[in-house]
């Protein structure tokens, strides 16, 4: 764990993550604005807590701000050279990939964190205090339960994207390149979608992009929350686990 | 100046970004295809190119696409050339000018390549009917259509040229083509969030890159596509000068 740090370091005193931050500030309180402005329906606090993750993941945010950091810690590694000097100490893949998934997985948490407290301090003072709204503008219960999940669920399936664009960047090992073709074959795959049944849908991580779908309901679906975290840490290893094949086999000369 | 925008275009069909985005449009525009294929009833083969254009330029695919032009610029200082174009007597609006037309010269090739793979393989599967679109309730007719989608991606081409010059402009203030390329994609975003407000909406420069859709018509309305036009050229131009006076201001180090 000694890397972990390191990589911290280089996440948080990077200019990526200050825009980043920027970014998520000015999108959140756009959307604020916006549904303050537009909306004609009563939209509560709390509502909006939810509102703002719904469209982070509607418009891939997360995933392009994941990618972009990811890009920066595993591309930039062969990008800059550094990569060469790592090998040489010598560090082992498995530690190396390890820490850089948790430093990233702590970015993205950071990233949620950021998002739910600006969301609900910002959406206190522009929205009243009220219940939380489903489809149909139905009450629904339990809205602190549903809140951890939707945020913690999207935190975990950030790991997805995360060993996804680890993949594309130790095969292009260039961060531009890894940031428009990591960007292309998501776009890419997402459009492929319209063409394929939900049954199928459901055994990929893309159902599971939000899970606004199975909390917003009357009742909280447990069993594809988990089963859908369960498909996107399957997908997130197999990713992984290529990625590590390829470094392992990689020339460092 | 032919010769140096000739050198510049050599070194973007160079560069491995520009031939995997030329390859992913290409994928991407397959999907229509894909989708006509499975549609039921007569299809008219005009439909494929339009069908194509929307999906581009709706799901904002195609921002992250021509974000590679903000590596035009950003080859020169991850090789650490800015020096030496700097230390050549070439007056810096040169040096920029040349790297911009480029851009548009590769976005031009780029649409005009997407649009005539997919309309080919369009005529072989497809007769050219009489064709209409969702966002217009009349019919275009065949004798049109030709010309309609060829200035429909030929216009297009304006539109995208902005994303460029957004592109490299900002990586030309910020230093690095990585933030080029991510922050035009969350500008875009961003106009696509404020759209929903009306009075703004004609100013945005994500209103404009659906510019095709008032060329393929049954009635084009020339005016209205003249001032959307010069609104995105005027926009191209302020960031020309944009860029040129952070060019000009800036520091070559290495």
């Amino acid at each position: 764990m000694k890397y972990l740090p390191i990589e911290m370091k280089k996440i948080f005193k990077s200019i990526e993550s200050k825009i980043s931050y920027v970014f998520v500030f000015v999108i959140v309180l756009s959307i604020m604005l916006g549904f303050k402005f537009q909306s004609k329906q009563h939209i509560s606090s709390i509502d909006m807590v939810f509102i703002t993750l719904g469209n982070f993941s509607r418009y891939i945010m997360l995933h392009l701000v994941m990618i972009l950091m990811t890009s920066l810690i595993v591309a930039g590694e062969f990008n800059q050279g550094t990569y060469r000097y790592i090998m040489l100490r010598p560090v082992s893949i498995k530690n190396l990939i390890f820490n850089k998934y948790i430093a990233l997985w702590l970015f993205a948490g950071m990233i949620l964190l950021i998002t739910a407290a600006l969301s609900f301090f910002v959406g206190i003072i522009l929205f009243e205090h009220g219940q939380l709204h489903g489809e149909g503008f139905t009450i629904l219960s339990r809205p602190i339960i549903r809140f951890i999940i939707f945020y913690v669920g999207t935190w975990i399936n950030a790991v997805f994207i995360i060993s996804f664009t680890t993949f594309f960047s130790v095969i292009l090992k260039h961060n531009i390149n890894t940031i428009v073709i990591t960007f292309s074959v998501l776009f890419i795959i997402l459009f492929f979608t319209r063409f394929v049944s939900d049954e199928v849908l459901d055994w990929t991580p893309i159902n599971y992009f939000t899970l606004k779908p199975y909390i917003f309901t009357e009742i909280i679906k447990w069993r594809d929350i988990f089963f859908g975290i369960f498909v996107t840490l399957v997908y997130s290893g197999i990713f992984t686990g290529l990625s590590y094949v390829k470094l392992k086999m990689e020339d460092i000369l | 100046m032919l010769n140096v925008v000739l050198v510049e275009l050599k070194k973007i069909f160079k560069m491995q970004l520009v031939r995997l985005v030329f390859i992913f449009g290409l994928i991407f525009s397959l999907f229509s295809l894909l989708f006509w294929l499975n549609h039921e009833g007569p299809v008219s083969a005009f439909s494929i190119p339009v069908s194509t254009l929307n999906n581009l330029t709706q799901t904002l695919v195609i921002v992250i696409f021509v974000g590679f032009t903000g590596y035009i610029y950003g080859v020169e200082i991850q090789s650490k050339t800015l020096k030496i174009i700097k230390a050549k007597n070439i007056p810096d609006w040169k040096v920029l000018a040349y790297k911009y037309i480029a851009a548009f010269i590769t976005i031009l090739i780029f649409i005009l390549f997407i649009g005539i793979f997919i309309f080919s393989i369009s005529t072989i599967l497809f007769p050219l009917l009489d064709f209409h679109v969702k966002y217009d309730s009349e019919l275009i007719m065949a004798e049109k259509g030709l010309i309609s989608i060829f200035l429909a991606y030929i216009f297009e081409a304006v539109p995208l040229f902005f994303v460029a010059c957004l592109c490299l402009t900002i990586t030309i203030f910020l230093n690095s083509a990585v933030l080029g390329i991510i922050s035009t994609f969350f500008f875009f975003i961003l106009c696509k969030l404020a759209e929903s407000i009306s009075m703004i909406k004609i100013f945005l420069p994500s209103y404009h890159i659906l510019i095709w859709q008032d060329i393929v018509r049954a009635e084009p309305n020339w005016s209205e596509i003249g001032t959307k036009v010069a609104i995105t050229a005027g926009y191209c131009v302020l960031l020309y000068m944009l860029a040129l006076l952070f060019y000009q201001r800036k520091e070559v180090k290495d």
